[in-house]
């Protein structure tokens, strides 16, 4: 069978290309030699990747090839070019965590996140460049540089998972996985214009990720579609003995019913958090997408608990914390590995009492109770992903207005809320400011709901149509 | 939770003791610091390497943190939330 001439191979979405793959009418080494040579003019402008595996994947599509030839089809990703954020271990080939420290690190054992996706047929492209141990959004990667937003090179593409949100936006590959403890996959996807979910805690191993913080650590996904986002995860999640916070059961099948419509479920707003918090351009495109949804059928509630005004200082302290005690000895016997911008965030955190941990903890409990109340009047939660458009990188420091510590109405309450609790979410682009940058709404529900969340993300990308790519990355 | 790759770099894989260092891994209840022994001066912080953060910024952190009993006010605060929490929707 043949394609149309004109397709755009790299414009695809995986499940696109994964069907020109399973028909034969496109090559696993055709989409690779398309995403390597996009590589290879754009990384000099994006700086999106740490390490490039050209012979790796070029292996791997031929061996993809020969096997979809002879008929043994593994899926949907069989044969798929894709990135991984350089903090997922991968054997054998250059595993970075964005730090000096481990800059000539090899690791002997892939993160079972990679295991999976290669069992599966996906071809890796390369490691893609991220903040130093995927520590927070706001500082330069002091040894690997910042990434460059394809939308406006000036800007940041936020983080950590920056080189993944990237990769996906300018067309290299079909899919990253990144990370997030905090917003890690959110706020990249937001500031790239492409599609970023996390899933329930506990849904994808951790093992051989490196830890940011324990509690909070989530892989995520960086993808062009909602559905490419769901058939990913799909492929990644289920227990795996070698982390025990997973979660037991199969992975469920989210792709079967994604695209029965959101109408009838009712999506709670957080108004407190949103008016006069965040940018009013992000505002604004905010609620004209709060307005399809209800045109789709969707009902709007306003919800605003009291005990999300706590949230971003709980998150923030719990991953100091955490990360403190993860980094503690390493750092102490190898402080010239760390950046002089990384070191005092991971000091700081060895001050915290054991009394200021468990506080946190207790917030957090608090937290939960209030928000599961929320759960029991909506189904869903939804906000602008993040307070503002693509900031400009000054100075090599991505600039951000976070405010970490600030309690009552806040935006960033809401950026770091579904990581702190465990929450899935997805977060799809919205509009476009009048520099063309992108802005995001992000669908969050209840744990083990990924399903609803992935139905209202998905009719909702279907009526609004706002993902696009770069225009020079086109 | 054993990580694969969390070792060090070849280098500095060994402490004075010469075994494996292994940031990713807990240490095992055998490998608890007494905490009666005085920290061992090979460990001992670098004085040109000292920390570098700010006291003020721990301050407004524990600040923030004291705050958070706003949360449950006169009630008792409720049980932390620990790893391995609640995982029912």
């Amino acid at each position: 069978m043949s394609r149309n001439p004109s397709t755009e191979l790299h414009r695809l979405t995986l499940e696109q290309a994964a069907d020109l793959l399973r028909r034969r009418a496109a090559s696993p080494a055709e989409l690779c030699e398309v995403a390597r040579e996009r590589l290879e003019r754009f990384e000099p402008q994006l700086n999106a990747f740490i390490t490039v595996t050209a012979d790796v994947a070029r292996a791997a599509a031929r061996r993809a090839e020969q096997e979809i030839a002879r008929g043994d089809y593994r899926g949907a990703l069989h044969g798929v070019p894709l990135s991984l954020k350089d903090i997922i271990a991968t054997r054998g080939i250059r595993t970075t965590r964005g730090a000096r420290l481990y800059e000539e690190h090899v690791p002997d054992e892939d993160a079972t996140v990679w295991s999976r996706l290669a069992n599966a047929g996906a071809v890796l492209l390369g490691k893609n460049n991220c903040m130093e141990f995927a520590y927070g959004t706001s500082l330069v990667n002091e040894r690997f540089g910042a990434v460059h937003n394809p939308w406006d090179l000036e800007c940041t593409a936020s983080g950590s998972s920056s080189g993944s949100a990237v990769a996906v936006a300018a067309g290299i590959g079909y899919a990253s996985i990144g990370s997030e403890t905090g917003a890690s996959t959110q706020r990249p996807a937001s500031f790239c214009g492409v599609v970023g979910m996390k899933a329930t805690y506990g849904r994808v191993s951790r093992f051989g990720i490196s830890p940011t913080a324990w509690s909070l650590d989530h892989v995520g996904t960086l993808t062009r579609s909602v559905r490419d986002a769901a058939l990913v995860f799909q492929s990644v999640a289920g227990p795996d003995l070698r982390d025990p916070t997973t979660l037991d059961g199969p992975a469920p099948d989210w792709l079967s019913a994604i695209e029965r419509g959101m109408h009838g479920l009712r999506l709670g707003i957080p108004r407190a958090h949103i008016a006069g918090q965040v940018d009013p351009d992000v505002e604004a495109a905010f609620w004209q997408a709060a307005e399809a949804c209800e045109a789709a059928g969707a009902t709007l509630v306003e919800i605003d608990p009291p005990e999300l005004g706590y949230a971003a200082p709980t998150s923030v302290g719990m991953r100091m914390a955490e990360s403190s005690a993860y980094h503690a000895r390493t750092l102490r016997r190898h402080p010239e590995g760390y950046s002089a911008a990384l070191r005092p965030h991971l000091e700081i955190g060895n001050h915290l009492t054991a009394g200021d941990y468990l506080q946190l903890q207790r917030a957090r409990r608090a937290i939960d109770r209030a928000v599961s109340a929320a759960f029991r009047e909506v189904d869903l939660l939804i906000w602008p992903t993040t307070p503002t458009a693509p900031t400009k990188i000054i100075d090599g420091v991505p600039a951000m207005k976070d405010r970490a510590w600030d309690i009552g109405p806040n935006h960033y309450h809401l950026v770091r809320l579904c990581s702190l609790l465990g929450l899935p979410a997805v977060s799809l682009p919205c509009g476009y400011t009048d520099a063309g940058l992108p802005l995001a709404i992000q669908f969050s529900g209840r744990r083990l709901d990924e399903a609803t969340v992935l139905v209202a993300a998905r009719d909702y990308e279907r009526r609004a149509s706002w993902l696009r790519p770069p225009p020079r990355f086109a | 939770m054993t990580t694969p790759g969390s070792e060090p770099p070849a280098s500095s894989q060994t402490d004075d003791s010469g075994q494996a260092s292994n940031p990713g891994e807990a240490p095992t209840p055998g490998e608890a610091v007494d905490p009666g022994q005085a920290v061992d001066p090979g460990e001992a912080v670098d004085p040109g390497q000292a920390s570098a953060f700010n006291p003020a910024d721990l301050a407004r952190a524990q600040a923030a943190i004291a705050r958070l009993s706003e949360l449950w006010g006169d009630e008792p605060p409720p049980e932390p939330a620990l790893l391995g929490w609640d995982r029912e929707p």
